[in-house]
């Protein structure tokens, strides 16, 4: 069933409802009576007719009586007679019982019985003087005369008759005065009405009046109801308009409503200002907004990502994950073509009133911070992680060779930082400075990859590219030097991070050394690869589970104190330098191996021999390809170090010697484990530095051999030997 | 209540296992399942689902045009996409032709099963 629901209309409509009733009876009211004044207008009008008749008809027996007497013509005061005394007659009837007569216009009008008492009376006194006096007309009113000339009708019988008959009503009509006796009646009915017809017109009057004040007072009530509810729901309005502007002026987050259009409705809260740093919003199309400060393909996507909420069939709750909006970098214009950086994050929600989609409910919020502390997390993560590897790598370390390790790459890392604050000017000297450093760090990332530290190692390849980089420029400058100096810092705070790995060990150590002492006296008999030779073993397994082939290796002679101490150093970087370049360049792959009848583990050989007076041998001897001439000529040519004309006189040995020019290489692209070209550089200067020699030698698809002799050291050869 | 018709829509085996396993909601039953587009529309008319889910990279035929035919076969038809979040451009492109939902793959059983009731409770209401 369904009901009118006028809510808060309810009472107006009412009171209108109620004035109309009001209006309308007063109306109808006012219809009834004005009908009854009209009759009584006219029984007015016909009760002073009567008066008027009563008379006439005296007049017309008297006039008609004389005309007979004196030999006049009769029928004119006959008619008259005949006229009155039938209105009078029928008019009294009327009045009696109610009836239609000739009204005074000529029109027939309708009329009442009179019905109360006084009138009433008034008429019975009326017909009991007016019946014998109507008697007494009768046979005058029935006569009919014949001829028309009174001298021959007075000699007629009918004439006598018509004389005896009039003289005998005149004699009725003025017995008693009932002449002047119906007139006073006639009056008196007249006067009767009169009053009649007053008192119901003020009856009239009272009623109206009556419903006029009704009308007035209920149309003040509807004024006054309508003027309380009007400013009731105006203050209720204004309440609720003042609680919005507070919240609106209050909360954090960027709210606004948004249509269809994608405008920006009229109120939004103060914060979307400052989040968007503008000052006028309302009505703003967010599209537009958004493509000043997000890429155009961001914009895209979210018009449609926002499209489909306009929409009925998206369910709002399933698609948060597409929100391209959720988690946007913007960038704000702060003039002088400078950029703020900031990310918002959005969140829309439709707007149902009566069941229709009104607006989306937009949520704005500066979410640069917790973006930033999200990245932090991360980074400290990646970070942690990366800890925990150098971790592992440090544990797979003799502790040695590791302290061994981080005191040379903190020399080397050193002399690469005075290198560099050394001023200087000049392109050969910034070019020269070059070579110095790169030397250094590749010496840094060799030991580092030969002990397996990973994390150093690809540091220390960072830093070479950028070294190779400036190298390759054709023209260096001192600012060139600037990014080499801030990967540096970082290199070194790595390596000082493993160092302080390191120092917590030890403290974690020296704790479990104590309780442990008896079991570690137990157990020495295993003795495991030290110095050097640990080195190599690692990075010889390492290397040859990269490149895939398989590897025996075999150290001689190249345990921690076999070596003098001087010459540890330069002898770890040079034979980490010849098992690199052998396993990358050397040894064959298993298959290369096999179908050249050779078996598939590919050997070398290490050892570190003293010579007495003579010094010291170092030799490194692998079964792998031997060296190829002809791609040393080729990468000579191509790399510019000889002319075509010199390659032409070169015998074997200079084409040999080829390899030890700083930068050469027969490697196309460049890897952590080859292709630099710096290798070889490294050992000749090595070499040269310690006085020492090389020899090499090599047969096609057989072996390559290297032979470094260097000088006896007189402090340490009783030592060494 | 009858039970709703579930027909399930993508390539990967283990994927379409997982949904069917993993739906446990009362009033929800598997009708169907298909490993692309043109087997997809094929039993969709067939056997008439009330729900789909839908992978959008498919052989064949792809994800956003079977939803797309799907729709203009049956207005009433409840799609839920389920894709990973590699290109929302193409997700959002799925809703513009009718989808109704999207879960990012990986998603959970839980996950799953809210989305479902979020569908069914929509489809309860038109």
């Amino acid at each position: 069933m369904s009901t009118l629901n006028l809510g808060k209309y309810r009472t107006i409509v009412i009171s209108i409802a109620l004035f109309i009733v009001f209006d309308a009876g007063v109306l109808i009211l006012n219809f009834y009576i004005a009908n009854q004044f009209a009759r009584d207008a006219v029984q007015v009008n016909l009760a002073g007719r009567q008066r008027t008749e009563s008379q006439l008809v005296i007049k017309a027996l008297l006039q008609t009586d004389n005309a007979l007497g004196s030999g006049n013509f009769i029928d004119h005061p006959l008619h008259e007679l005949k006229e009155s005394y039938r209105t009078f007659d029928e008019t009294l009837g009327a009045f009696a019982k109610g009836g239609t007569i000739l009204g005074a216009n000529g029109e027939m009008v309708d009329i009442p019985a009179i019905t109360n008492a006084y009138g009433r009376r008034v008429l019975t006194q009326t017909y009991e003087t007016w019946l014998p006096l109507r008697e007494a007309l009768q046979p005058i009113i029935g006569f009919e005369a014949q001829i028309d000339r009174s001298a021959e009708l007075i000699m007629t019988d009918d004439g006598a008759e018509l004389e005896g008959d009039l003289f005998h009503a005149i004699m009725v009509a003025t017995d008693d005065n009932r002449d002047s006796r119906l007139l006073d009646l006639a009056n008196s009915l007249t006067v009767h009405m009169e009053d009649e017809a007053s008192r119901r017109a003020m009856r009239l009057r009272v009623i109206q009046v009556t419903g006029i004040c009704f009308a007035l007072i209920n149309f003040f009530i509807i004024l006054f109801h309508f003027i309380r509810n009007l400013s009731n729901s105006d203050a209720e309005v204004e309440k609720a308009r003042r609680e919005t502007d507070e919240i609106l002026e209050t909360v954090n987050e960027g709210l606004f409503l948004l249509d269809e259009e994608f405008r920006i409705g009229t109120q939004h809260s103060a914060a979307l200002n400052r989040i968007f740093r503008r000052e006028s919003l309302a009505g703003v199309n967010l599209i537009e907004l958004l493509r000043g400060i997000v890429p155009d393909t961001t914009v895209t996507v979210a018009r449609d990502y926002i499209s489909l909420f306009f929409g009925r069939r998206v369910n709002q709750n399933l698609v948060d994950d597409l929100n391209p909006l959720n988690e946007v970098e913007v960038h704000f214009d702060t003039g002088s073509s400078s950029y703020l950086v900031r990310h918002l994050g959005f969140d829309f929600r439709r707007v149902i009133v009566n069941n229709k989609l009104s607006h989306l409910l937009v949520t704005v919020n500066d979410i640069t911070e917790t973006v930033a502390l999200e990245r932090e997390l991360q980074e400290s993560r990646v970070k942690s992680s990366e800890q925990l590897d150098m971790l592992m790598d440090i544990l797979h370390i003799e502790p040695e060779m590791l302290t061994d390790f981080l005191c040379s790459a903190e020399r080397a890392l050193g002399k690469v930082n005075s290198i560099l604050r050394r001023s200087a000017k000049g392109e050969d000297v910034y070019r020269a400075k070059l070579d110095q450093i790169f030397r250094e760090v590749h010496s840094v990332k060799g030991e580092s990859s030969a002990l397996g530290l990973s994390s150093v190692e690809a540091q220390a390849h960072e830093l070479e590219d950028l070294i190779a980089d400036v190298r390759g420029r054709n023209y260096i400058g001192g600012e060139d030097f600037l990014p080499l100096t801030i990967k540096l810092d970082e290199l070194l705070s790595h390596v000082h991070g493993v160092r302080e790995l390191v120092g917590r060990l030890i403290e974690f150590r020296t704790a479990f050394d104590k309780a442990q002492l008896e079991v570690v006296e137990d157990d020495r008999r295993n003795v495991p690869r030290t110095g050097i030779t640990a080195v190599l073993h690692n990075l010889a397994d390492r290397m040859a589970s990269e490149q895939g082939k398989r590897v025996n290796l075999n150290c001689v002679g190249l345990n921690g104190k076999d070596i003098p101490e001087l010459y540890r150093g330069p002898v770890k970087d040079i034979t980490v330098q010849f098992v690199r370049n052998g396993i990358v360049h050397g040894i064959e792959t298993p298959e290369e191996r096999l179908s050249s009848q050779k078996g598939q583990v590919g050997r070398i050989s290490i050892s570190f021999t003293p010579l007495g007076n003579k010094g010291f041998e170092l030799s490194y001897r692998d079964d792998g390809r031997g060296l190829d001439l002809d791609a040393i000529k080729s990468a000579a040519l191509q790399r510019g170090f000889v002319s075509a004309d010199q390659i032409g006189t070169m015998d074997e040995r200079a084409v040999m010697g080829l390899i030890f020019q700083r930068g050469f290489s027969t490697s196309e692209s460049v890897s952590t484990d080859a292709g630099r070209g710096v290798g070889m550089d490294l050992v000749r200067n090595l070499v040269n530095e310690l006085d020492g020699k090389v020899r090499v030698s090599t047969a096609r698809g057989e072996f390559t051999q290297f032979k470094i002799t260097l000088p006896a050291l007189y402090g340490d050869v009783d030592k060494a030997a | 209540m009858k039970p709703m018709k579930l027909m399930i829509v993508d390539d990967s085996n283990i994927i379409r296992r997982k949904i069917e396993r993993s739906n446990e909601i009362d009033g929800l039953e598997v009708v169907a399942t298909a490993g692309n587009g043109v087997e997809a529309l094929e039993k969709f008319r067939e056997v008439r689902p009330d729900i789909v889910t839908m992978d959008l990279t498919m052989p064949e035929m792809g994800g956003i045009e079977c939803v797309e035919r799907m729709v203009e076969i049956n207005p009433d038809i409840i799609v839920l996409v389920i894709s990973a979040l590699a290109d929302k451009a193409t997700a959002i492109e799925a809703l513009k032709k009718g989808a109704n939902g999207f879960l990012c793959k990986p998603f959970s059983e839980e996950e799953l099963n809210k989305a479902f009731r979020e569908l069914m409770q929509e489809a309860s209401y038109g």
